[in-house]
């Protein structure tokens, strides 16, 4: 089951407890665990992890002749920077052709900056507050990016995803996952390094996306199931998944056994662990999710304000969400 | 009269010309990209020539699973029984709503109509509900059974016989020819434009359906050749596009070659008398 | 209800012939039947049955509220705006798209026409793109710097590239324009399945009254075809005012920009297969927009001319 989907799960007390002990529940990554725990009792045990870094083209920054060790580690910092890097990109590549950096019109990329400074986009209630001071002022992170005129959306460039626009030389710098980094490296062969992500308000904020084993609340069998889980997500067993797969372990031992930790990119990505936030806010997160996604963009582009924006996506969220009522 | 008629001839052929491009393109396109690496095909490239051209999405795909080959053919058996059911069952009903005077007509005709708009997402839970009850699910008959009849193709056949000359059921009535032999032996291959029109298109949804396939079946030697092909397409994070090119090219091969088999049945008419 | 076939029969054995025709009849239509009874009356009745409850599909609890589904229903705002969407669709594209298959079909059922089955190969071939690879194509094809951008503003149309793909003035027009070039093809075959049928004598003997080739069309073709027109238009107006998967791949099913891209059946999808326990709203949807169709296919039925019953 996917972390986003979690809390729904639980409402509907479909889920066993599961015992921590068996489990080895202190040997993963504790926002993982944290993200299948509910009042202090485990109900999921993570079997991967996923979180976000910023990627550099490499290549890219060394035709145009900036250092990427210059590239401001805050947002606050890129604002003030991407204009004179823009242009920088716009002499070497000609205009139109690179864009300097992509951001996304996603809930699931964008919660981490939400919720910053108590920023609360869904009520405790479940339903949609988007449009709330706090959150509000945060998003407005973006609307400054986008005004830098050096940043959009991979959707804008004409490509499905971030890795797709980063792969194919349409952007110099991408928020992305390390999902991306076999097939920049084998498929688009990009010369690329990641970078831990920008501050805002003084921290580094991220998303975590995992998946985890949970067991049926009805199942005949628990002790079965039990060992089953713990089996998969053993050090040893989690290994062999992870470096077949390719994928990042919940584990920081197993991490440290196949030797992720000392491939600096990875490891950037491992460490983004500990700052990020999970993918994961109540029941009603995907229904919200949706509506931000219909009514963003027109904040970006300048049609509405974001409050006035929010104010909509809040509207049809809570419409759909009391119809569940 | 010659030269104007020339004219129309000319333009007659950049209109068709023109659309054939139009249709043709996003089509070579497809094919050109399962051989290509993925960067030339997400780089927005509108060239039809690989500049890299490899087979490497083909040997991905042919040595993904070791089931590819039970795939094909579980395709090949829901797609054929189911085929050949559609073809009888709804051109007899299509050919009793046409030709046929009885009570009731009407209404069955509304009806067939009022539950073709039902939206079909609507549908699909209550027949999972229904196939397991029947002990059906995670069976191939399960692929076949609901979709055994299409109301879209019956309503199809029903238009093609109001338009079916009269005559011919008639003369054989005189000579002496049931009701059934009639319709075995005069009425239906006489159809045969509309019946294989009727077949390539439902042959095609059997063969492309994904929907049915991925709630109804759980056992991987069960797959249809379509699911199959998607559980490992989007396996990874990020869409593989080379990989989903080359699968979507391999998937409609046997469509298009049946397609090229009926292309001589589309245009064999009902009237033998010289006038074709 | 009297059919041509009834006036015809002797009048003694009447009653002998409607009997054994309607035997028969029915015999032509039971395995049909069956079929439609199990899974289409039985689901239907379900479907009816979920959309008069709360449902939670995965409990498989049932929670009997009578009409507030559809109550809700008729005061969501939001689904007034799908509705709008999903008729403007329909409204624009079965007109194109029966028009276009039908004068494409006439022009490669002339007689003048070579290499008919290679033309009909090619038009066929759209069908048969996955829709994965078209939408690749299309979101090339209308991005900010796409080939058609770059046509426009070379010959001068506009000068600042549009974002055809997340502006809502135009988004719900790429999906028309994609689904009217992904149905065309079908429809087209359908026409010219029943045109090999049309005898040639009845052009012939419109040539020698002088008719020109757009007489023919008017007089001949169109009037021969309207069993099959009804069809492609009924077919047509179903499944614009079903479009799913089009809106779906396109808004990521947000069915965004600012809901310019929501169709009655995304929101219906996002009901029924959302995380919500929403199923029951989900079929109320589903139940009204059943009716919509019907209404609409009645009036077009009526506008094209009956339907070659009566």
């Amino acid at each position: 089951m996917d972390s986003s989907l979690y809390p729904w799960f639980i409402s509907q007390g479909v889920l066993a407890q599961l015992p921590k002990k068996q489990m080895q529940s202190t040997k993963f990554y504790k926002n993982l665990i944290a993200a299948f725990t509910s009042k202090g009792k485990l109900y999921g045990v993570p079997k991967d992890n996923s979180t976000l870094g910023l990627l550099i083209n490499k290549d890219m920054f060394k035709k145009v002749g900036v250092d990427p060790k210059t590239i401001p580690t805050s947002y606050a910092g890129l604002i003030k920077w991407l204009p004179g890097f823009q242009a920088k990109l716009n002499k070497a590549y000609g205009k139109g052709k690179v864009t300097a950096m992509t951001y996304d019109q996603d809930m699931a990329r964008n919660l981490a900056i939400m919720i910053a400074k108590g920023g609360k986009p869904v009520k405790n209630n479940g339903k949609a507050n988007l449009a709330s001071a706090q959150v509000v002022k945060n998003l407005g992170l973006y609307k400054k990016l986008v005004n830098t005129g050096a940043v959009a959306t991979a959707k804008d460039l004409g490509s499905g995803d971030n890795g797709t626009a980063f792969g194919t030389g349409k952007v110099a710098m991408t928020e992305e996952g390390n999902w991306t980094y076999q097939v920049q490296k084998k498929q688009y062969k990009t010369n690329f390094e990641v970078l831990p992500m920008p501050t805002y308000q003084g921290k580094q904020r991220g998303m975590i996306f995992t998946v985890g084993w949970g067991e049926n609340a009805e199942s005949k069998n628990k002790k079965l199931d039990n060992a089953w889980i713990a089996y998969v997500t053993s050090k040893k067993e989690m290994s062999v998944w992870a470096k077949t797969v390719g994928v990042m372990p919940s584990r920081p031992d197993v991490a440290k056994a196949i030797k992720l930790t000392k491939d600096s990119n990875l490891d950037t990505w491992l460490k983004a662990t500990n700052y990020s936030t999970v993918w994961q806010e109540g029941n009603t997160l995907t229904t919200i999710n949706t509506s931000y996604q219909n009514f963003i963009s027109d904040a970006m582009n300048v049609k509405m304000t974001i409050k006035q924006a929010m104010i909509k996506a809040d509207k049809q969220a809570n419409a759909a969400i009391s119809n569940s009522k | 009269m010659r030269e104007k008629s020339k004219i129309l001839k000319v333009i007659l052929y950049i209109v068709l010309i023109l659309y054939a491009i139009i249709t043709f393109y996003p089509f070579l396109w497809a094919l050109a990209a399962s051989f290509k690496p993925l960067k030339e095909i997400v780089s927005g490239n509108p060239n039809i020539i690989p500049k890299h051209a490899t087979l490497a999405s083909y040997e991905y795909i042919f040595g993904a699973s070791s089931l590819f080959t039970r795939w094909f053919v579980n395709s090949v058996i829901v797609s054929t029984i189911g085929t050949v059911i559609n073809i009888f069952l709804n051109t007899m009903a299509g050919y009793a709503l046409a030709r046929l005077d009885f009570p009731g007509r009407q209404r069955i005709y509304y009806a067939f109509l009022a539950f073709m708009m039902v939206p079909a997402q609507i549908l699909l839970i209550p027949n999972f509900l229904i196939l397991s009850k029947m002990g059906l699910l995670d069976t191939l008959t399960s692929l076949i059974l609901p979709a055994a009849i299409n109301i879209g193709n019956i309503f199809m056949m029903r238009q093609f016989f109001l338009s079916f000359p009269k005559d011919i059921e008639e003369a054989a009535e005189v000579d002496g020819l049931g009701r059934f032999a009639t319709f075995f032996r005069i009425v239906m291959p006489l159809a045969r434009p509309s019946i294989a029109t009727q077949a390539v298109f439902t042959f095609m949804g059997f063969w492309n359906n994904f929907m049915a396939p991925m709630l109804y079946i759980s056992t991987p030697s069960k797959y249809t050749l379509t699911l199959g092909l998607q559980t490992f397409v989007s396996q990874q994070s990020g869409i593989r596009w080379d990989h989903s090119m080359a699968a979507s090219i391999i998937s409609i091969l046997p469509i298009i070659v049946l397609y090229i088999i009926f292309n001589g049945y589309f245009l064999q008419g009902i009237r033998m008398d010289g006038e074709k | 209800m009297a059919s041509n076939l009834e006036y015809r029969k002797p009048q003694k054995t009447g009653q002998k012939r409607r009997n054994r025709e309607t035997r028969q009849a029915y015999l032509f239509l039971t395995p049909a039947l069956i079929i439609i009874i199990i899974f289409f009356v039985a689901a239907i009745a379900f479907a009816l049955f979920m959309s008069f409850n709360k449902v939670n599909m995965f409990s498989q609890q049932f929670r009997f509220t009578g009409f507030k589904n559809y109550l809700n229903a008729f005061s969501d705002k939001v689904a007034l705006k799908a509705l709008s969407n999903t008729a403007l669709f329909s409204f624009v594209v079965v007109p194109l798209q029966t028009l276009i298959a039908l004068v494409i079909a006439y022009g490669l059922s002339s007689h003048a026409v070579k290499f008919k089955k290679t033309f009909r190969l090619i038009y066929f071939l759209p069908t048969l793109t996955s829709s994965a690879a078209l939408t690749l194509i299309f979101m090339f094809i209308f991005n900010v710097a796409g080939p058609l951008n770059n046509f426009f503003m070379s010959i001068g149309f506009y000068n600042k590239p549009i974002n055809f793909l997340q502006n809502p003035a135009y988004s719900l027009k790429v999906i028309m324009v994609m689904n009217i070039w992904s149905t065309v093809p079908t429809y087209m075959t359908i026409y010219l399945a029943s045109l090999v049928d049309l005898p040639e004598s009845f052009y012939e003997a419109a040539e020698m009254d002088g008719a020109t080739s757009w007489d023919k069309l008017r007089y001949i073709t169109v009037p021969y075809l309207r069993p099959i027109t009804t069809y492609v238009l009924l077919t047509g107006i179903i499944g614009t005012f079903q479009m799913f998967d089009q809106a779906f791949i396109f808004s990521n099913g947000s069915g965004g920009p600012n809901n310019s891209t929501l169709t009655l059946a995304l929101m219906i999808y996002n009901y029924a297969f959302g995380s919500l326990n929403t199923m029951g709203y989900a079929c109320a949807l589903a139940i009204l927009l059943t009716i919509i169709i019907f209404a609409v296919s009645r009036l077009a039925e009526k506008i094209n001319g009956g339907n070659g019953l009566q």
